[in-house]
């Protein structure tokens, strides 16, 4: 009865690491596909463009950034002096956001501990 | 220049420090990536985008593993990246020419085209790229989740069940029987 456990297990093994012999044949095989190597100038001139790009990048988003500050700035600074009940109302609508997300948060934390 | 070196003068923006890095890690990117897609020209376009978003995350490289792992963790998930786009896209089309023009590829270069080959392409990437890691690359499960996002444990039983796939596609459990049986007659 034993010995009739013990050879399956030893014939799986057996198995499974030809079967991985044969992927990293396989995969040796794909090895011996010749890749192109670009020169060393290419990859000089990709880093170049790659760090325009992100400097371009950088600059548009900082520009997108101020307008929106400038926006917001302005809609605050008008409804102070101009209406300051809409001021008051929008500084409720603020707080009273920060107060449920902290809220949802802190349950989404607990949540996992409850288990 | 050694590697950590080149690493620094790249975190400092130096074009040709980055530019050493990617031309000798090159052909290791491109050849893992066209073992995990199966697709050359795919390869050669996600090793591209590997490397730019290589140049906007290197500040986070810790040193701890060899930049060539770090680069195949990055790769990894770009890859990811293109998939779940692609899922979108539903570009099936394109993913059979590819895996025909690997076929014709190794044809071409009077290679025979490996049963095994296209029983890794039918597993899923989710379970083809853990095998490969482990089996190929040598790396740990707690490694590969640590590439994959994903627990070891994940990872075992993904890499478990994919050599089983393999092992049924091939048929090699008759195989391995049969060779064994001719053992034992000839002992």
């Amino acid at each position: 009865m034993k010995r009739s456990k013990i050879i399956p297990l030893k014939t799986d093994q057996l198995i499974d690491n030809h079967t991985i012999n044969k992927i990293s044949e396989g995969l040796d095989s794909l090895d011996r596909l010749p890749v192109e190597t670009p020169s060393q100038k290419w990859f000089e001139q990709f880093v170049i463009e790659q760090q325009r790009l992100a400097k371009e990048k950088w600059r548009k988003e900082l520009l997108l950034f101020s307008l929106i500050a400038i926006f917001i700035l302005s809609v605050v600074i008008f409804s102070l002096y101009q209406m300051p009940i809409i001021f008051i109302v929008l500084q409720g609508i603020g707080i009273a956001t920060i107060i449920i997300y902290s809220m949802i948060y802190i349950k989404k934390q607990v949540k996992p501990d409850e288990r | 220049m050694d590697e950590k070196n080149l690493i620094k003068s790249a975190l400092k923006g130096d074009a040709t420090s980055f530019a050493l890095l990617f031309h000798e890690n090159y052909p290791f990117l491109v050849k893992y990536l066209v073992k995990i897609s199966l697709n050359i020209d795919l390869a050669e376009e996600i090793a591209q985008e590997t490397m730019a978003k290589c140049m906007e995350k290197l500040h986070l490289f810790n040193g701890k593993s060899k930049f060539s792992s770090w680069l195949i963790t990055i790769a990894t998930n770009v890859y990811f990246d293109y998939l779940r786009k692609e899922k979108r896209e539903k570009n099936w089309q394109l993913q059979e020419q590819a895996f025909r023009k690997i076929k014709w590829q190794f044809e071409s270069r009077n290679e025979e085209w490996n049963d095994v080959l296209s029983a890794l392409g039918k597993l899923s990437e989710e379970v083809r790229i853990p095998i490969i890691l482990k089996h190929y690359y040598g790396y740990s499960y707690e490694d590969i989740g640590h590439m994959m996002k994903l627990s070891a444990g994940t990872i075992k039983s993904r890499v478990h069940n994919g050599i089983l796939a393999v092992r049924k596609e091939l048929k090699l459990d008759e195989e391995v029987k049969n060779h064994s049986l001719e053992n034992r007659s000839t002992n």
